[in-house]
């Protein structure tokens, strides 16, 4: 099985902040997407220390790992890099922890820059510790620029020499990309707390890793509280030590947003800064990464049959269109809602786009990796295959609202069903987890078999 | 020279026969024998694990048993290095070498010089240094690089190995050598790969700040010595240390390097240099470094006042701190700023607000004062910015908003928390149709639903659901049910076999065989027999779910008497009755398990109704049952199921009635369980330092002896001896709705643990949450151990454990089951040890005194309940209750009692502590 895919890092320069006497020039360099150096956007920042604050967010997040032995850090930490996705206006940095459990992206609204947006597209850029350091000198009174990339006039006249890293990117790391936005699709706004209340509540947080407890927040007075206690109001949140990476922040924002998951399954944590947005999206336990969590397995297993002409729409429109909302094409294109949900989901398990909350809209995003090598991608979809492929499914009964099979296992026949009310499998993993991570194998292979699917490229 | 010599050198040991062997050697000769030298490598390494590894044993049985395989592996190693591939050579293991056999590895690689010896180098760095015994590897690798035979490898561990890797092996009793003349030793490596000391963080026990604090290797003394003698550049430490400090490394390793700045005892001139630097460091995410920053600023600030321009934007980071002293420092340089900058003075005071979200009534208290002072009321500017933040002021100073804020502004908290505060009520009926238990519907789901307790058994409820379903489902068996249940029948048995008769896991073992009487039709000869075996309480549920599993077995579909119809393991008492009636037409009588648990599991509510539906009812069960509703009955011989009856009719009280006929059972038995605790501060000096821990010491009255009453005696079961331990979590949740009526048995049994948690974290925490949680329960009641358990919990070093117990306070003020003065005399008896630790209850009493208006008056008469006695012996910190109590005083207006003012007034303390307790005496 592939724990990591060999990737390639290639920077025409290295990020820099360039401090001359009246302002100071943020400088982030490009690799991969849709060209080798990609250049997004030359410009100036309105709140430049906020932005400042916000990416030495990001970036602490895609450096830490809440959960993960050490010696086997040290061995992938290889320094990932964070992505940039430049379109419709909005530049959005977003990056995951080592750990895949906890997700942050910054969004640039366009009130936030004043400049020109000279490209659109995803990739890589390079945060060098000596970047991420100098972003703490950025204060407001000063102008400072932002550039994404570089034009082709300045890379030919610059003296910079290409930086090349040559890493090997977990497939956790790369499959959290895709899993995220299953969940953030389905999360609901359930709080919403002032600056004071915010800062209080994180302050209230343990320093340290919240021990073996499971912990919930509900909401109490006006402002947020901590509790192991389950309710129907509380946000179940493990790894509570995950949130701490805010309370830098929220002195300086105007709200704070808690989205969830109606399984509560895991959260995201919006911080409103007016034209900008700090984004803290963590799975339900720290231990779990969203790597594993099997959100789009159903949708990828019954595409091939029931690819809609939905999927080829929505899948042209993202040349043009750079935000994307699913209850606008039903309305506008006439099309079936799950058709479109569908569609949207195999787009982003393809690494096609992202979901951003605040707006309610999918987003254009082409992840810049290879992810045709990543054959295991879907173990538990390859692994589905593999049973079908050896007939080992018979189904024994099936209707148009269910259906039941035996799917045979190791030494022991599995019972499938499958209804409008839930599936059910007869198997330990299904026992434990029931559907919060995703289908089963065998409840994947039976779907599969009453819907032949003769699609391997996933 | 061929194989059979090469075989009789390894053979001989001798690392100079072995170097002779290959010299002058091609690759390609070499690599001819990586093959043999690789068998004859394994071959020892098999030796050396066979002494503890069974397999290998077994192994070594077909090859050959080398006696001394210890002295010939650093040889066959040697052989290895100088015939191996790259790849090969990877797995090698170097450590086996003594020191005096490095000279032999080196020249090895002399006379190989394989192409591929940089990259040995890095890989050699990445895999051998981290590792135990990676010091001689460095030392390895630093030779290679001496020798000129490889260039310096870039790898973070060649910098990092040095921190152990210098220091020679030196023997017993010798002197260790000077850091500084072995650094000086090292010049070369001291003017490159030194220098990424400053940029690489580390990692475990591998960083300066590790070795200085537990390796008693003081790096930072050499170092200055180093740079007295101008051996290194003081600039250049100056420089990396704060570069270093800009890098967010972990608060504990960032340490280091602040401390041995100010230990290079910068000079004005020095800091002037590096002004923007501080300034930069001023945004760490680090608390110390912020606080270390910000006292370089001042410094400066003092000898070279610096420009508005550059100091307040630069404060606004230290003005946010967490820190209350990083905060207070931050407002003293702003309002020396104000003072000779009389034009920075709005700046400032906008600035200072910040300090107002600093939950600390004295920091606040200063903002104020230096709005007062320095700020303009008719300020448009500075009152849109306190309106902001006037949400985050504390009780005490909200009276000082007025001046800055109209009236109605000022109010918004109050108004905020009065339109949430909860009303006080009493806890849910214990038998409301909300809380009623969903029986299992049928064979799909009782599939299902086994399937899942079976992986987690941790919900009790659960395990009395599948017992029900089990039993009462057992006669229905569709015809493919041997096929439909194969799959749960194999995990059953995974489960059964891999639990073994350990008691680490014993409910699954327990539910386990539950789920295979089921589906086999039969039990195990063995399957209950525990090692060792289970005690109390435990051995009463494992008895159960024995009897239980026997009527599954023979398909007995009558219902369990014992099966809780509500949550909290209660049952309706009219239910009961009816599955009585259901037993009687069948003219078959339950085990006395089931009828002692049902018994003891009857709701208090409901009794009388049912008690008219008993009269229908004969034999001994019915008598007691009958009892148990309150009605008459003479008890009857059967002392376990009398006794049941009796304690569910009175569950804490003394039974004469039962005690003249059964008497002397033992604690809870006749006569009422009566508990006393004392408890006091452990003082132990353990190295020249003192050591405190709480002690607490219980006696229970009447005592449990060996000859008190067992079997299915279960109220007296519950005093049986045990301790904590393993995977208990299950288990004790298990047993916690046996008798929901009366917990404090158990309480009192996990006391002692509990205290172990407010010495130390990470005590037996899991199934102490179990514990805690069920304070929590809406009908458990706040009886003496039970407070105690609750004051000691909320005082845990434990996060979480300490969180369970302030929801278990939220919940209890909101339920109406807190009595205050109970509580607040367990916690003044404890308060009175003097332990320190005890005061973290103001962490978790202030998080339950937010909830609403009326948390914030039960925690403060809690508080005034708990400030009595004698203060003499008072922990130090206990300042920090008072200050919530001042505060929750102006919140609340709640007074204080006499004998609280008299504790005050005994406060002989100066301070903070001091000066609160006068303040309290003049305020409350």
């Amino acid at each position: 099985m592939t724990t990591a895919v060999p990737h390639s890092y290639a920077y025409a320069f290295s990020s820099s902040l360039e401090v001359e006497p009246a302002r100071c020039r943020l400088r982030l360099a490009t690799s991969g997407g849709v060209e080798k150096f990609p250049y997004f956007f030359q410009g100036a920042l309105v709140k430049p220390r906020l932005t400042a604050l916000l990416l030495r967010a990001l970036s602490k997040v895609v450096a830490s790992r809440f959960h993960m032995p050490a010696m086997m850090l040290r061995r992938i930490l290889a320094e990932r890099d964070p992505v940039v996705t430049s379109g419709g206006g909005m530049l959005r940095f977003e990056g995951f922890s080592a750990c895949c459990s906890a997700y942050a992206r910054v969004d640039l609204t366009p009130d936030a820059y004043q400049g020109v947006v000279e490209g659109q597209g995803t990739t890589n850029v390079d945060f060098n510790h000596e970047m991420r350091a100098a972003l703490a000198q950025i204060r407001d009174h000063e102008t400072v620029g932002l550039a994404i990339g570089a034009d082709e006039v300045t890379l030919l006249r610059g003296s910079d020499q290409i930086i090349e890293r040559k890493v090997k990117l977990p497939v956790r790391w790369i499959k959290g990309f895709v899993e995220v936005q299953a969940y953030q699709a389905r999360m609901l706004q359930r709080l919403r707390v002032g600056m004071v209340e915010a800062l209080r509540f994180l302050r209230s947080l343990p320093k340290s890793a919240a021990g073996k407890a499971t912990n919930w927040v509900t909401p109490s007075a006006g402002a947020l509280r901590l509790t192991q206690r389950e309710s129907p109001e509380g946000i179940r949140v493990g790894g509570v030590e995950r949130l701490r990476v805010l309370e830098e922040l929220v002195p300086h924002c105007q709200g704070l947003s808690v989205f969830a998951d109606p399984a509560g399954e895991a959260s995201e944590w919006v911080l409103h800064f007016g034209p900008l947005n700090f984004h803290l999206t963590i799975t339900g336990d720290v231990w779990r990464g969203f790597s594993g969590e099997g959100q789009v397995l159903f949708d990828l297993a019954s595409f091939a049959a029931n690819r809609s002409e939905a999927f080829d729409l929505i899948r042209g429109m993202l040349k043009w269109q750079a935000e994307l909302r699913g209850d606008e094409f039903s309305a506008n294109w006439g099309l079936e809602a799950s058709a479109i949900r569908q569609a949207l989901s195999v787009l982003g398990s393809r690494g096609l786009i992202g979901y951003d909350l605040t707006r309610g809209a999918y987003y254009h995003r082409e992840l810049p990796f290879d992810l045709s090598m990543v054959e295991d991608l879907h173990p538990r979809l390859k692994a589905a295959r593999q049973l079908v492929g050896e007939g080992r499914v018979l189904i024994l009964r099936s209707d148009f609202a269910s259906a039941e099979a035996e799917v045979q296992g190791t030494g022991v026949a599995h019972r499938v069903r499958l209804s409008e009310d839930g599936d059910r499998c007869t198997c330990p993993w299904f026992a434990k987890h029931k559907d919060a991570r995703g289908p089963c194998k065998h409840i994947l292979a039976a779907q599969l078999t009453l819907n032949p699917d003769d699609s391997t490229d996933l | 020279m061929n194989r059979e010599d090469l075989d009789r050198i390894l053979r001989t040991g001798n690392a100079a026969a072995v170097r002779k062997f290959f010299a002058g050697m091609s690759e390609k000769e070499r690599s001819g024998y990586a093959p043999f030298a690789q068998d004859w490598h394994d071959l020892l390494i098999l030796n050396s694990r066979a002494d503890w590894d069974e397999k290998a044993k077994l192994k070594l049985e077909e090859r050959e048993r080398i006696k001394h395989w210890r002295s010939l592996l650093p040889i066959a190693v040697l052989a290895g290095l100088a015939t191996y591939s790259l790849t090969r050579i990877e797995t090698l293991s170097l450590h086996w070498f003594s020191p005096e056999q490095l000279e032999d590895v080196v020249t090895v690689f002399r006379e190989r010089r394989p192409p591929w010896l940089d990259q040995f180098s890095e890989r050699f760095c990445e895999m051998n240094l981290p590792r135990w015994g990676g010091e001689a590897s460095w030392r390895l690798v630093r030779r290679l690089v001496c020798e000129d035979l490889i260039p310096p490898p870039r790898h973070d561990h060649y910098v990092l190995g040095a921190l152990h890797g210098i220091w020679p092996q030196t023997e017993r009793g010798k002197p260790a050598p000077k850091l500084t003349d072995l650094l000086q030793n090292e010049r070369d490596w001291l003017e490159s790969d030194f220098w990424r000391l400053f940029e690489i963080e580390g990692y475990g026990d591998v960083s300066l700040a590790h070795s200085e604090k537990y390796g008693g290797r003081d790096w930072a003394a050499a170092l200055l010595e180093l740079a007295e003698a101008g051996v290194l550049s003081r600039d250049r430490l100056l420089d990396a240390t704060l570069a270093a400090l800009s890098r967010d490394f972990v608060q504990f390793r960032a340490g280091w390097y602040s401390r041995f700045h100010e230990q290079l005892k910068p000079t004005v001139a020095e800091r002037k240099a590096r002004r923007d630097t501080y300034v930069q460091i001023l945004g760490s995410s680090i608390p110390p470094t912020v606080a270390f920053a910000l006292n370089a600023i001042d410094i400066l600030d003092h000898e070279s006042p610096l420009a508005a321009k550059v100091l307040i934007p630069a404060l606004e980071p230290a003005l946010l701190a967490r820190s209350k002293a990083t905060v207070s420092s931050s407002l003293k340089i702003m309002e020396r700023l104000a003072g000779r900058d009389p034009s920075a003075r709005e700046a400032v005071c906008l600035g200072a607000m910040a300090g107002l979200l600093q939950e600390n009534a004295d920091v606040q208290k200063r903002v104020f004062d230096l709005l007062d002072k320095l700020g303009d009321p008719q300020s448009e500017a500075l009152r849109t910015r306190l309106e902001s933040y006037v949400q985050a002021v504390v009780p005490s100073q909200r009276s000082r908003l007025a001046r800055w804020t109209p009236v109605e502004a000022c109010a918004v908290s109050e108004e905020r928390v009065a339109e949430v505060s909860i009303t006080v009520h009493g806890p849910v009926s214990r038998i409301d149709p909300t809380r009623a238990v969903i029986p299992i519907q049928g064979f799909d789901d009782l599939l299902q639903f086994a399937a899942s307790v079976l992986e987690e058994p941790g919900d009790p409820m659960n395990v009395e659901r599948l017992m029900e379903g089990l039993v009462r489902l057992s006669a229905d068996r569709p015809n493919d049910f041997d096929k439909q249940t194969a799959p749960l029948r194999r995990r059953a048995h995974k489960k059964f076999e891999s639990t073994g008769r350990s008691r680490v896991y014993p409910l699954d073992r327990m539910i386990g065989v539950l789920i295979l009487a089921w589906i086999e039709g039969d039990v195990a000869e063995d399957a209950w027999d525990l090692s060792p075996k289970l005690l109390g309480e435990f051995e009463f549920l494992r008895q159960r779910m024995a009897n239980v599993a026997d009527q599954i077995v023979s398909r007995c579909t009558l219902p369990l008497l014992s099966a809780p119809t509500h949550l909290g393991g209660w049952i309706d008492p009219e239910a009961l009755v009816r599955r009585s009636l259901t037993w009687r037409e069948a003219k078959r009588e339950p085990d006395l398990f089931d009828q002692v648990l049902a018994l003891l599991r009857l709701a208090p509510e409901n009794r009388a109704d049912a008690l008219k539906a008993i009269k229908t009812l004969k034999g001994e069960f019915a008598e007691a049952l009958k009892l148990a509703l309150g009605g008459k009955a003479k008890t009857g011989p059967n002392q376990a199921l009398w006794l049941a009856a009796w304690r569910s009719r009175c569950p804490s009280g003394d039974l004469p009635e039962f005690e003249a006929i059964h008497p002397k059972l033992g604690p809870d038995g006749g006569t009422a369980a009566v508990y006393s605790w004392a408890a006091e501060r452990d003082e132990r000096v353990y190295e020249g330092r003192t050591y405190y821990n709480l002690v607490l010491g219980t006696s229970i009255k009447p005592e449990w002896k060996k000859t008190s009453a067992s079997g299915p005696c279960l109220p007296v079961l519950f005093h049986t001896p045990w301790r904590l331990g393993g995977n208990y979590a299950s288990l004790l949740a298990g047993t916690g709705i046996l008798w929901p009526a009366n917990a404090e048995a158990t309480f009192a049994q996990c006391l002692e643990a509990l205290t172990m948690t407010v010495n130390y974290s990470d005590v037996a925490d899991r199934e102490l949450y179990v514990l805690v949680k069920r304070l929590g329960d809406p009908h458990c009641e706040l009886r003496p151990m039970a407070c105690l358990a609750l004051a000691l919990a909320l005082a845990a070093h434990e996060n979480g454990l300490r969180g369970f117990a302030s929801d278990a306070l939220i919940a209890a003020i909101t339920e109406g089951r807190l009595d205050s003065v109970a509580l607040g005399s367990v916690m003044s008896r404890l308060l009175e040890t003097g332990f320190n630790p005890l005061c973290r209850w103001a962490r978790g009493l202030r998080e339950v005194a937010r909830v609403s208006i009326g948390h914030a008056k039960a925690v403060g008469v809690l508080l005034i309940n708990t400030l009595q006695g004698d203060s003499s012996n008072a922990p130090k910190d206990v300042g920090i209750l008072l200050e919530l109590l001042f505060e929750l005083v102006s919140q609340t207006g709640v007074k204080l009692h006499d004998s609280t003012r008299k504790y005050l007034a005994s406060i002989k303390t100066g301070g903070k502590t001091g000066r609160l307790a006068r303040q309290l005496l003049e305020g409350g």
